[in-house]
C-alpha cells in the first residue's frame, strides 16, 4: 500500500513539475478551466460546449509550439555555496548561434529532485507522538530542494550575446545540482512553452539556514589545552614557545636550542608554556523521529549560527554529533575553518535510532578540555537530562536549547533543579531566532 | 502556476465582460452588470483600505461559510438528502445514475451561484492595495503562522501567490457554463471573452495578426464542434438509457411485462436487504410475489396482461382493499424502498389487504401484480392475508400455452413429461409426480453467468436433459411447463422467499430473490415450488466477507430513514443544525479566536505596529495654525526646536502649553510603548487650547494689522 502511494506520489510530483514547466500561467489557468469543465460538464449545460473550446485552444497552442530548433550556447556561473532560505543569483549567459533575432524568450535552470525514497516517504507518513495526522509536507522539511524565477530574456539579436541573473531560492541543504537550462518559447496564444535544452549540470553546496546572535558571553573559564593552539585539534604533542634563557639543572636536553648554544657558547634552552585558552563543545543531537525532522533542521540551523559565531570569539569550537559514525570538528584560532563546519553542518542527517550513549561518551571524553558546552537538544527526556548531570558533575558550565513545537513551551516541564543545566533556552520552531536573542539577556 | 504572476506584472482579466456573460447566460443580467461595475468604478477611483493577511484570512473564512451555507440551502432545497438516500439504497444502475444525475444538476445550480458567493472577497481584495494573495490565506491548515515569517519563506516571487482576479474570472466563466441556456451565442462570446483576457499574455514573438487569425480559426473549428457535439450529446443520452434501463433491478417489475432467464440469478448475487418483515406470530412469511408471468417463449418468460388498474380510493387509515373476501387473517409488515415513491408491492399470494400505505395510488393487474404509485419513499405497509384471499384472475389460454415454445424446450419438455407419464394424470397427482422428479434426480446450483448455447439446444432443454443441475427460475419453468402438459394452467411467479430472521425481523436479501409456479388446482391458485431446499444454503455460501459490514450501514440508513418519515419537520431540523453551526463558525471568525487554542499565536503581522504610528496627532492642527502664521517649518529644524523659537520669554503659560505638548505629540509618534489614553487626552485638550488661542489670537492679530508679533499670539 505505501509502495503504491510511494509511487502515485513521485509520479504525481514529476507530472506537476511537467506541467509546471510546459504550462505558461496563462496556459495553467485554461488547463484548470478544462479540468473543471471535463469534470462538471453535464449534457445539460453548456459546460460541454466550454469544454470543447478549452481543448481545442490547447490543442492549438501545442501544435503551434513544436520542437525548439533554434541553437543557443548558454555559460552558467553559480556560486559555490549558498545558504538554504535566502535567494540566490546565478549568472547565465546565453548566446544566440542562429542567424535570427530571438524574441519572446524564457530561461528556466533544471534543479535536480532528490530522490524521495520509499523509506522516507513511508517515515514521513507514518504520525508521530507529535503528530496524529497524515502529512507529507509542514510540519515536516520541505521536499522541494528549490524554487526557481522564470526569466524573460530580452530580444537575442543574431549571434548575439546576453547575460541573466536568475534567481534560485534553496530549501533544503546539502548539495543542490542544476543539471542544465532550458530556453523556453511559448505559443502564439503565450500557453504552452517549447523548450531547447542544455544539460551543463553544476553543484552548489547549500548550507544551513543561520541566525543572527546576540553578543554572547558563554559560560565557563579558559583550560589547560595539551598540545597547545596549532594541535588543538588533538594530533601530537607541543608547547607555546615563549623565550630563551639559559640552561639549568634538570631542563631537558631536547630542549637545548643548538643554534644559540652554539653562537654563545653556553647551552641556551627554548623556554615553553602551557597554553590555556577558551575552548567550547557545540553538541547537536541528532536523534529523533521522523515526525520532529522540523525540530531538527531548526537544531543544525542553530548549530550552524553558533559555530559561525563563536570562533570568532578568539576560542576554540568542537562541533559533536552523532552520525553514521561519531563526528567532532573544531574550529577557530587558526584551527579549521568555519566553511568547513558548515560544510560538515550541511550535510548531516538525522539518526533515526537513539545512540546517546555514544554521544554521551564522545562528550565526556572532550569534558577536561572544555570551558563550556553548547547542547541543541530537540528533547528533554531522561538520557538528556542524564547527560546535562553528568557534565554538571564535571563542573563544565551547560548551556541547553532546546527545540520545541508551537505550543510544547507552555507544557513544558524542565524537571527537578539538579537535572537543570546552568543556562536553559527553550527555542519554540517558528521562532528560533527571536528565542536566540535571548541568550543577550543570559548574562 | 499563479505563482508567477507577480502583484505588479499581471495585467487584470475583464471581469465586467466575463460577469455579463454570466448574467446574459444565467437570465441575471442586471445583477451581474452592477456587479461588474462596482468593480470597474473602483479602479478608478483612489479610494483604497490596508487590509491585513489576517484580514483576508478572515474575510476567506466568511466566504467559505457563505459558499457551505448557499450549499445547504440549495441540497435541502432540492431534496438532497432523498437523492443520496436513494443512490444509497437502491440496487438498480438506472435508478442511481438518475439520482446522481440529480446531484449534479445541485452542484451545477451551486457553481451558477458561485459569482455572488465569491463576489464581498473580491471585492474587498479591489478596494485593498494588493492584486495578489499567498497561498496560505486559502488554506484551513496554515492559518495559524504569518506565510512571510515561516522557516520556508523566501523573496515575494518564491512564496506561492494567487491572483484571486484570475480566479474569479475563471470561476464566473465557468458559472456561466452552467446554464441550460443552448445558445448559439454563447460559445463566440465565451472566445472573445477568452481572448481579451489572453491578449496581455501572448508571445512577443509573434506578430499581432497571427495571434487574431489563430484564434478566428478556433471560433470557426469551436463553432463547427458545437454543432457535432451536439449530435454526440443526443447518441450518448440515447446510449445510455439503453445502457442501464432495468440492469439488474432489485425488483420486479410488470410493467416491461417480460423477465428473461438469468434475471433472478442474476439478483441472487446481492446480498443487499431488499426487504424488511415482520410476521405478527413470527412465523417466517413464506413466498412474497412481486410479478406473475404466463407466456413462456425464447427463454424469455412473458405476459398477456400488461395493464394495472387502480383498486380504488383506499379506505380509513390507508386501507386498500385487493380481494372482495370479507375474511382476517394474520398480518405481514414490510419494509421496502421505494424508486420515487414507486415500487412493486411484495405480497403473500393470499393478501386480502394493505393497510398502511400512505400511497397515492395501488394498482393491480390480471396476474396479481400490485404496485403503488406516489409512495414515501421508505414504504412500510401491513398486508392483511388468509382464506379467501388473493386477486389472480381466472385461468385463460395463454396458462396452457405450450406452442410457443421453441424446438429444443418442447422437446425436452415433452420428453420429460413421457417419462413422468403426466399425461392423462389428475393435477394432484402431476404435482406430485413432477416434485418428486425434481428432488430425486436434480440438484441445486447457484448461477453460474449466461451460457453460449449450441445448435439444438437451450438452456432449459439442457437443464432438463444434460446437467439435471440449475437455480430456481429453470424449476419453476420446467415445473410451469410439466404441469401444462399434464392440463393444469400454470403461472410463472417471481419475488423472494425471506429466511433469515434477524431479531424479530425477517430479512429478504438480493439473494432471497425466487421463482416458483403457479398451479390451478382446485378453483384456485396454488404456489408449486419445486426448487430442492438446500437452494437457501448454497446461496448463503456466496455470502461476502464484507456482508455485515455493510448490514451494519444498512440497518443504520434504516433508522434514519424512518426517523425522517416519522419526524415530520425533518428538514427543518437539518436547516436549522446547518444554520446554527455556521452562524457560530461566523461568530468564531467575528471573534477572532483560533480552532485550537492551546496552538494560540498572535499573527506576527498583527503585532507589528502601523508602519508610521501617531499620524493622527491632534498636534498636527496646531502646527498647522502656526505654520499659517509664522510660516512653515524650516527643514533642518526639529519640531521643538521651531516651537522654542516662536514663544518669547514673556509668554510662559502658552510655551509651557506648546512644550507639554510637544512632548506628548513625540512620545505618540516615536515611543514603542505608544501613549497611554490619559496622556492622549491631554495631548488632545492642549491642542484645543492651543488652537483657540491661535484663532483668537489671529483674528486679532488680523483687526490690529499685526501679523509679527508671535508672543502676543501665543499668549
Amino acid at each position: 500500500m505505501i509502495g503504491l502511494l510511494h509511487r502515485s506520489y513521485l509520479r504525481l510530483r514529476t507530472v506537476s513539475a511537467w506541467l509546471q514547466r510546459r504550462f505558461t500561467p496563462a496556459g495553467g489557468f485554461v488547463l484548470a478551466g478544462l479540468a473543471l469543465t471535463a469534470g462538471a460538464s453535464d449534457s445539460e449545460t453548456m459546460g460541454l460546449s466550454a469544454f470543447v473550446l478549452l481543448a481545442a485552444m490547447l490543442s492549438a497552442a501545442w501544435l503551434a509550439a513544436p520542437l525548439f530548433r533554434a541553437r543557443f550556447a548558454v555559460e552558467r556561473q553559480a556560486p559555490r555555496f549558498v545558504t538554504a532560505g535566502e535567494p540566490f543569483t546565478l549568472r547565465v549567459r546565453v548566446q544566440n548561434l542562429s542567424n535570427r533575432t530571438q524574441r519572446g524568450l524564457e530561461y528556466l535552470e533544471n534543479v535536480r529532485d532528490p530522490p524521495l525514497t520509499a523509506s522516507e516517504f513511508a517515515a514521513r507518513l507514518r504520525p508521530g507522538r507529535g503528530n496524529r495526522s497524515f502529512r507529507l509536507e509542514s510540519p515536516l522539511p520541505p521536499i522541494r530542494p528549490a524554487r526557481v524565477r522564470v526569466e524573460a530574456i530580452p530580444v537575442l539579436p543574431s549571434r548575439g550575446r546576453i547575460e541573466l541573473r536568475v534567481e534560485i531560492v534553496a530549501y533544503r541543504r546539502g548539495p543542490l545540482v542544476l543539471t542544465g537550462g532550458w530556453l523556453g518559447r511559448a505559443d502564439p496564444f503565450g500557453l504552452v512553452r517549447a523548450f531547447s535544452r542544455t544539460a551543463t549540470p553544476q553543484t552548489v553546496l547549500v548550507l544551513p539556514r543561520r541566525y543572527p546572535l546576540p553578543p554572547l558571553s558563554l559560560p565557563g573559564q579558559s583550560q589547560y589545552q595539551r598540545g597547545g593552539v596549532s594541535m588543538a585539534a588533538g594530533v601530537g604533542e607541543s608547547e607555546e614557545f615563549v623565550a630563551l634563557r639559559e640552561y639549568r639543572r634538570g631542563d631537558s636536553l631536547r630542549r637545548v636550542h643548538w643554534r644559540s648554544s652554539a653562537r654563545r657558547g653556553q647551552l641556551i634552552v627554548k623556554e615553553c608554556q602551557d597554553e590555556h585558552f577558551v575552548r567550547h563543545a557545540l553538541v547537536l543531537d541528532t536523534f529523533c523521529e521522523a515526525s520532529r525532522d522540523a525540530l531538527f533542521e531548526e537544531a543544525v540551523a542553530v548549530a550552524a549560527s553558533f559555530a559561525c559565531t563563536v570562533p570568532d570569539q578568539d576560542s576554540l569550537l568542537d562541533l559533536l554529533f552523532v552520525g553514521p559514525k561519531t563526528v567532532c570538528v573544531t574550529s577557530g584560532r587558526g584551527v579549521g575553518h568555519v566553511q568547513q563546519m558548515l560544510e560538515v553542518l550541511a550535510a548531516v542527517k538525522p539518526c533515526r535510532e537513539s545512540r546517546l550513549a555514544e554521544l554521551e561518551s564522545l562528550v565526556l571524553d572532550h569534558s577536561p578540555v572544555l570551558s563550556g558546552c553548547l547542547l541543541v537538544l530537540l528533547e528533554w527526556d531522561e538520557p538528556r537530562r542524564a547527560l546535562v548531570r553528568r557534565l554538571r558533575a564535571l563542573r563544565v558550565p551547560v548551556l541547553a536549547m532546546i527545540l520545541m513545537r508551537p505550543g510544547e513551551v507552555q507544557t513544558f516541564d524542565p524537571g527537578a533543579a539538579a537535572d537543570q543545566p546552568d543556562r536553559l533556552l527553550r527555542l519554540e520552531s517558528g521562532r528560533v531566532g527571536e528565542g536566540l536573542q535571548h541568550l543577550g539577556e543570559m548574562r | 502556476m499563479t505563482s508567477r504572476m507577480d502583484n505588479a506584472a499581471a495585467p487584470r482579466p475583464p471581469l465586467l465582460l466575463a460577469l455579463a456573460l454570466w448574467g446574459w447566460e444565467t437570465g441575471l443580467f442586471p445583477w451581474a452588470l452592477a456587479l461588474g461595475a462596482l468593480l470597474e468604478a473602483i479602479r478608478f477611483s483612489k479610494q483604497r483600505f490596508e487590509l491585513r493577511q489576517e484580514d483576508f484570512v478572515r474575510l476567506w473564512n466568511f466566504t467559505a461559510l457563505l459558499f457551505l451555507g448557499a450549499a445547504l440551502y440549495l441540497f435541502l432545497a432540492r431534496e438532497g438528502l432523498g437523492t443520496v438516500g436513494a443512490i444509497v439504497t437502491t440496487a438498480s444502475p438506472a435508478t442511481r445514475l438518475e439520482e446522481m444525475r440529480r446531484i449534479s444538476q445541485t452542484v451545477v445550480a451551486l457553481f451558477r451561484w458561485l459569482p455572488f458567493v465569491l463576489y464581498p472577497f473580491l471585492l474587498a481584495q479591489a478596494l485593498s492595495r494588493t492584486t495578489t494573495l499567498p497561498w496560505a490565506t486559502f488554506s484551513f491548515r496554515s492559518k495559524t503562522s504569518d506565510p512571510s515569517a515561516g522557516p520556508r519563506a523566501g523573496p515575494d516571487w518564491a512564496v506561492g501567490r494567487v491572483h484571486t482576479g484570475y480566479v474569479y474570472f475563471a470561476v464566473v466563466l465557468f458559472a456561466s457554463s452552467a446554464s441550460a441556456d443552448h445558445s448559439r451565442l454563447y460559445l463566440p462570446m465565451l472566445l472573445g471573452v477568452m481572448s481579451w483576457a489572453l491578449w496581455p499574455w501572448r508571445s512577443p514573438r509573434y506578430p499581432a495578426p497571427v495571434w487574431i487569425g489563430m484564434f478566428l480559426m478556433l471560433l470557426a473549428g469551436a463553432l463547427l464542434a458545437q454543432r457535432g457535439l451536439e449530435g454526440l450529446r443526443q447518441t450518448w443520452l440515447s446510449l445510455e438509457t439503453r445502457l442501464f434501463q432495468g440492469v439488474g433491478q432489485a425488483r420486479f417489475d410488470q410493467i416491461r411485462g417480460a423477465t428473461a432467464l438469468g434475471a433472478v440469478g442474476r439478483l441472487k448475487q446481492s446480498g443487499r436487504i431488499v426487504l424488511r418483515i415482520r410476521t405478527d406470530d413470527g412465523v417466517a412469511p413464506g413466498l412474497l410475489r412481486e410479478a406473475a408471468f404466463n407466456r413462456f417463449r425464447a427463454n424469455i418468460w412473458g405476459t398477456s396482461h400488461r395493464e394495472f388498474q387502480s383498486v380504488g380510493l383506499p379506505l380509513e387509515g390507508h386501507v386498500w382493499r385487493l380481494a372482495a373476501a370479507p375474511g382476517q387473517g394474520p398480518l405481514i409488515t414490510i419494509a421496502r424502498y421505494t424508486s420515487r415513491g414507486e415500487a412493486p408491492l411484495a405480497l403473500p399470494g393470499d393478501a386480502l389487504s394493505i393497510r398502511d400505505l400512505p400511497a397515492l395510488d395501488v394498482e393491480t393487474n390480471y396476474l396479481a401484480a400490485a404496485r403503488m404509485q406516489e409512495g414515501p419513499p421508505l414504504a412500510i405497509y401491513t398486508v392483511e392475508h388468509g382464506a379467501g384471499g388473493g386477486f389472480d384472475g381466472p385461468p385463460e389460454p395463454e396458462d396452457t400455452d405450450l406452442d410457443s415454445m421453441n424446438g429444443p424446450d418442447a422437446e425436452a419438455i415433452a420428453r420429460t413429461a413421457r417419462e413422468l407419464g403426466l399425461a392423462g394424470r389428475t393435477p394432484e397427482a402431476a404435482v406430485a409426480a413432477v416434485e418428486r422428479h425434481f428432488a430425486t434426480a436434480f440438484d441445486y446450483t447457484r448461477w453460474q453467468g449466461p451460457v453460449v448455447s449450441r445448435t439444438n439446444t437451450s438452456a432449459l432443454s439442457r437443464f432438463l436433459l444434460e446437467s439435471r443441475a440449475g437455480h430456481c427460475e429453470y424449476f419453476a419453468t420446467a415445473t410451469a411447463l410439466l404441469l401444462r402438459v399434464a392440463g393444469v394452467p400454470t403461472r410463472y411467479a417471481v419475488g423472494f422467499s425471506p429466511g433469515e430472521r434477524r431479531g424479530d425481523q425477517w430479512l429478504a436479501r438480493g439473494r432471497d430473490a425466487h421463482a416458483w409456479c403457479l398451479a390451478y388446482i382446485d378453483g384456485r391458485w396454488r404456489d408449486v415450488d419445486t426448487t430442492p431446499g438446500i437452494w437457501r444454503e448454497r446461496e448463503a455460501s456466496g455470502a461476502g466477507p464484507f456482508e455485515r459490514l455493510g448490514d451494519w450501514f444498512s440497518q443504520a440508513w434504516y433508522r434514519v430513514a424512518v426517523w425522517r418519515q416519522r419526524g415530520g419537520n425533518w428538514r427543518i431540523f437539518v436547516f436549522t443544525a446547518g444554520v446554527l453551526a455556521l452562524s457560530w463558525l461566523a461568530w468564531r471568525q467575528i471573534r477572532g479566536s483560533r480552532w485550537r487554542r492551546t496552538r494560540e499565536r498572535p499573527m506576527i503581522a498583527s503585532e507589528r505596529p502601523p508602519a508610521r504610528p501617531g499620524l493622527d496627532s491632534e498636534f498636527y492642527a496646531v502646527t498647522r495654525h502656526l505654520e499659517k502664521r509664522h510660516g512653515p517649518r524650516p527643514g533642518h529644524q526639529t519640531l521643538r526646536a521651531w516651537v522654542r523659537g516662536l514663544a518669547p520669554p514673556g509668554s510662559q503659560a502658552a510655551s509651557d502649553s506648546l512644550e507639554e505638548a510637544v512632548g506628548l505629540h513625540y512620545r505618540l509618534r516615536f515611543d514603542p510603548r505608544g501613549l497611554p489614553e490619559t496622556d492622549r487626552r491631554r495631548l488632545r485638550a492642549l491642542a484645543i487650547e492651543l488652537t483657540d488661542i491661535e484663532g483668537d489670537s489671529a483674528r486679532r492679530g488680523r483687526s490690529a494689522k499685526d501679523a509679527a508679533m508671535p508672543a502676543e499670539s501665543l499668549r
